[in-house]
């Protein structure tokens, strides 16, 4: 007796057919062609594109867990209390290239789990619901290990839950809009594809020039310089308040151009699927708006705070047992 | 983080499963409701620390087990439904038959 899959269900997944649109030149030109080649010429007819699928994301899983093993609160590759905030020698580096690789590597199974279905003629609904579960799960763990690259941690929380969310957000859009329009369509600039290798490049540079290079202000020195007085100029008092003395670090920048980006994505296609659909439709996205409040709310508290950090702690001493 | 990970999974992937079997998504998560109640608690003081503490621990373990059966469950389906095997592609499956 099916729990979930009843027999209406089993005759729409019988009929299921998957209808998405990549609209990235990255993914054309480049991602695309690589994993072609993979499958071409790398894999063997015999093996199930899940377990491709599967194997891309036990390898962003060991990376997650040396992050862990190494930096379990996600802040220990940048000794903050020095200043300006220095790498901590204690933390190898290679992790970061590791993540790196581990980040390309998924992407690029990702990318040939499609292939090898239409190459063996193996395509079924299980395999897409597969793939974007397997997308699903690897949206936290590759952003903790951003967070972890960028020396991120509970003490700057509000950033922290940024760089989570700035994932997040784009999945949820794209995977609600889907269940209205039937079909998935990601847009020139996405996540699966210029975002994870942008989030390889940030844990290669990580590697090359060490965390403590995203708590530097040389992108703010280089890119905004007086623009950026000038707009605080402009603004009302209490909105240029927020700006810091000193400008922006560099991780703050990025987190905040990868959350502009988002929101972007959530806005255009919310009103797009208002549109075509009703707004009733927005009911559909509260679940996700209920974690975030939620979320932020808890731990806003001062009982909160503590938790989140008595929770790091608890990770701490569990990694360090396992490390002595 | 995990936590937030984990509740994040089981909503999109219900999400995603909803549109396939085209069922009704239901809005209200029976997972978000610990979550919402600690919030509510912790708001209006009801609730004491250590409590919260071992509440948000057994949250997150039940969480994480119940979306790891939930999804064990729902890809065995799947496969018995379409008569596959999820990672072999070389045998086939045999019909099973009830006794």
């Amino acid at each position: 007796m099916p729990f979930y899959i009843d027999k209406h269900a089993q005759s729409s997944l019988k009929a299921y057919e998957y209808s998405g649109t990549d609209l990235s030149l990255t993914y054309k030109y480049l991602l695309s062609p690589w994993a072609q080649f993979c499958v071409d010429h790398f894999t063997p007819l015999t093996m199930a594109p899940n377990t491709i699928t599967f194997i891309g994301l036990l390898g962003m899983l060991a990376s997650y867990l040396v992050m862990w093993y190494y930096c379990p609160n996600l802040d220990e590759a940048v000794d903050s209390d020095s200043s300006p905030p220095s790498d901590n020698d204690s933390i190898p580096r290679w992790i970061f290239l590791f993540n790196g690789v581990m980040m390309f590597f998924y992407q690029t199974l990702d990318n040939m789990d499609g292939k090898q279905a239409r190459r063996t003629e193996n395509g079924t609904p299980l395999g897409m619901l597969f793939d974007h579960g397997c997308d699903a799960i690897n949206s936290p763990l590759g952003s903790a290990c951003w967070a972890c690259a960028m020396g991120i941690g509970p003490s700057s929380r509000v950033v922290m839950f940024a760089t989570l969310t700035s994932s997040m957000i784009p999945f949820y859009t794209a995977t609600w809009e889907e269940y209205y329009t039937g079909a998935l369509v990601l847009p020139v600039i996405n996540g699966p594809n210029e975002g994870i290798l942008m989030g390889a490049a940030l844990s290669v540079a990580s590697f090359l020039w060490g965390a403590s290079y995203w708590h530097t202000y040389s992108w703010n020195e280089a890119w905004l310089g007086k623009g950026i007085d000038f707009v605080v100029s402009m603004c009302p008092a209490q909105l240029a308040a927020v700006v810091p003395e000193l400008g922006f670090k560099n991780y703050e920048i990025l987190v905040g151009l990868g959350l502009g980006c988002a929101m972007q994505e959530l806005i255009l296609k919310s009103v797009s699927v208002v549109k075509s659909h009703g707004l009733l439709t927005l009911v559909n996205q509260l679940p996700f708006v209920v974690l975030l409040g939620a979320s932020v709310k808890l731990f806003s508290t001062e009982m909160g705070e503590r938790l989140l950090l008595q929770v790091s702690a608890k990770w701490r001493r569990t990694a360090t047992s396992i490390h002595y | 983080m995990l936590l937030f990970g984990v509740l994040f999974v089981e909503m999109v992937c219900a999400l995603m499963l909803d549109h396939m079997c085209k069922k009704s998504f239901n809005p209200i998560r029976p997972i978000l409701v610990p979550l919402v109640a600690m919030v509510v608690m912790v708001s209006y003081q009801l609730i004491e620390y250590e409590v919260l503490v071992s509440a948000f621990q057994m949250y997150f373990s039940g969480a994480f087990v119940f979306l790891s059966f939930r999804l064990f469950v729902a890809g065995s389906e799947i496969c018995e439904a379409l008569n596959i095997w999820c990672f072999d592609i070389v045998n086939k499956r045999k019909k099973e038959k009830l006794a």
